[in-house]
């Protein structure tokens, strides 16, 4: 269990966060949607390690995350960044098996050649193993680093809980790639990972999604299921958006179908 | 992907770690090769057998080849210390260029170009001119010390000055580094004008060997103090590669990965910082050979450091040596200082670097 507790962060004087409660479980994927400069990528960073929280304990599995040693957190703890630039030519198989660097010394060896291969198969990035990774459209770069992130916590006997920390993951994808992706994460969720996910787009939140925590201004506005959390109000309310809430007449989730009225 | 299609892209990959490691033995046979030619090249002709035979007299093995006692001279008093320091300076160059491009996360990153070779060589200068008296002050014993330390701290605080401009809210501005890299190697410049004006003829025929560089005017008393200061980088940096594979998908990314980042900064900067201060100290301003080797090596083998470091180092030395060929034979008796002709080699090679749309993708 991944929790935070009244986490703050101020930055210069501007406080990006305030006393944001709210615990990631293993088994489970956590969407946190809200506009633009909302805190979710602040709050994202806190949990990965990468800030320093101003005020605010997080504790991973019972102990203070400062008390985790880098590595230790790298084992069970992924990332994937909203957008990486490579300077140098480094192939795409190059850049997915730097993924499995918490678990070697040295020279990787067949284990983690196999293990970047799957990833490399599940985000459908395998035909492109020996291009250069500077070569690749936006999206296949996303796939490229998704493919990284679940090297890194591809699962290991002695590391059961893990965690992945999606920011902004679809970005640049195509559709069938944006459901390609959440579904991978589902499904590891399923198998003990603990899935942060931020995202722009309610409807895969509400479709993928476990939990949903709604940020406002640097606070938690809302936290539920998405049946809990998503009403026309409350979007209205966090985003400015004129929305009607329909039923997927299949998924049975919710279906959010924006109708600004103001279109000439 | 078929079974058949993930055995293939594993053959390949074999096949490319297979090339680095032919590429990596091919470079130290091209080593050998220069070093060879080197020894047995210049204004004294010595020929290979010759060389073998006075390297291993020492050794109390004598073999039937006759040399002279000039040649013996030449060999063991003035080529071999040379070639020793080529060969670590042209290494500690590429390694140092190579950590200081991974850094900067810049394939135009170059000791020469961000300002450490010239903080370092305005550090030497200023010590030349002005610091006589430090020196005499100096026990004995510290005196060869002094002027690698001055280089190194001069270098210490050009690089770090360009890396404090350049990094806002911990983000390195690469472009940004650059620019402030050139503004500081013109205020370098601009100050060792200044001294080489006030400085007097002796210090003056001293300066110059700064500012072109020359691996002429070293014997064993001036090299063997300093070499341990060559060797520690050269010997730490390869260590660090991993964590600058890592570092090369961003800061955060790498910290992510369980590196501790501050402590890779602090370590590259330092090491390189050493290895630049050291080889300025000895052997002045060498441009282009931190620059152009980590090229030709990640055209050779890929960007992965843990083959970029080692290749770096063998190619570095090679091409050091080669050019100090050049320049002692190109215009025998005289001599062409080095960074003469490392800049004639590597000022095209940098243009066609520009003008070559994949290696610039990066900006």
């Amino acid at each position: 269990m991944l929790t935070a507790a009244k986490l703050s962060y101020t930055i210069a004087g501007t406080r990006l966060l305030r006393d944001i409660t709210l615990t990631v479980n293993p088994g489970e994927v956590l969407a946190l949607i809200g506009p633009n400069g909302a805190g979710k990528s602040t709050f994202l960073k806190l949990l990965s390690g990468e800030l320093r929280p101003t005020a605010g304990v997080i504790t991973l599995e019972g102990e203070a995350l400062k008390k985790w040693s880098k590595l230790d957190y790298a084992r069970k703890r992924a990332v994937m960044p909203q957008s990486t630039v490579i300077a140098f030519p480094f192939t795409v198989f190059e850049v997915v098996l730097l993924g499995r660097s918490p678990h070697i010394r040295g020279f990787e060896d067949a284990r983690d050649h196999a293990i970047t291969l799957s990833a490399m198969r599940l985000t459908e990035v395998q035909e492109l193993a020996l291009r250069y990774y500077d070569t690749l459209s936006g999206g296949e770069k996303q796939r490229v680093q998704f493919a990284r992130a679940l090297t890194q916590i591809w699962g290991d006997e002695q590391i059961s809980t893990r965690y992945l920390f999606l920011d902004e993951p679809v970005a640049g994808m195509d559709p069938a790639h944006q459901h390609a992706a959440l579904k991978i994460a589902r499904e590891f969720s399923r198998r003990e990972v603990g899935v942060l996910v931020v995202l722009h787009d309610i409807n895969l939140a509400a479709m993928y999604a476990d939990r949903i925590a709604v940020f406002q201004g640097g606070n938690l506005y809302h936290y539920g299921t998405p049946d809990q959390v998503l009403t026309e109000p409350l979007i209205k309310e966090v985003f400015d958006l004129d929305v009607m809430l329909q039923r997927h007449p299949i998924r049975g989730c919710s279906v959010v179908i924006p109708s600004p009225s103001d279109i000439h | 992907m078929t079974a058949v299609a993930q055995q293939s892209t594993i053959l390949l990959l074999a096949g490319r770690n297979r090339r680095a490691k032919v590429t990596l033995s091919g470079l130290t046979a091209l080593l050998l090769i220069v070093t060879v030619v080197a020894v047995c090249s210049g204004a004294v002709p010595i020929a290979p057998a010759q060389v073998t035979a006075i390297l291993l007299q020492p050794l109390g093995i004598h073999v039937p080849w006759d040399f002279e006692a000039q040649q013996q001279t030449v060999v063991m008093g003035l080529r071999l210390p040379r070639i020793i320091l080529g060969i670590c300076v042209g290494a500690a160059l590429a390694v140092a260029g190579a950590t200081l491009q991974g850094l900067f996360r810049n394939p135009l990153a170059d000791p020469a170009l961000i300002g450490v070779s010239g903080g370092a060589a305005l550090a030497a200068v200023g010590f030349i001119v002005l610091g006589q008296e430090i020196a005499l002050a100096a026990p004995m014993l510290l005196r060869s010390y002094l002027l690698p330390v001055f280089a190194f701290c001069g270098g210490l605080i050009a690089v770090l000055l360009v890396y404090r401009i350049g990094t806002v809210n911990g983000r390195s501005l690469i472009l940004t580094m650059l620019l402030a890299g050139i503004a500081i190697n013109a205020i370098c410049n601009a100050m060792m004008g200044f001294l080489i004006f006030v400085s007097d003829d002796q210090q003056l025929r001293d300066l110059t060997f700064w500012t072109m560089g020359s691996l002429s005017r070293n014997t064993w008393r001036l090299v063997l103090p300093v070499l341990p200061f060559l060797l520690i980088p050269l010997i730490s940096l390869p260590f660090l590669a991993r964590a600058m594979n890592a570092y090369v998908l961003g800061e955060s990314e790498a910290g992510h990965l369980g590196y501790d980042i501050e402590r890779l900064k602090k370590a590259a900067i330092l090491l390189t910082t050493l290895a630049i201060g050291t080889a300025v100290a000895l052997t002045g301003i060498i441009a282009f050979v931190g620059l152009v080797v980590p090229h030709l090596v990640r055209l050779l083998m890929g960007a992965d450091h843990r083959y970029l470091f080692p290749g770096s180092i063998l190619l570095g030395a090679a091409l050091m040596l080669a050019a100090d060929i050049i320049s002692r034979t190109i215009v025998a008796p005289a001599e062409l200082p080095i960074g003469v002709v490392t800049s004639c080699i590597g000022g095209p090679f940098f243009l066609w670097l520009l003008m070559n749309k994949r290696m610039l993708r990066a900006f």
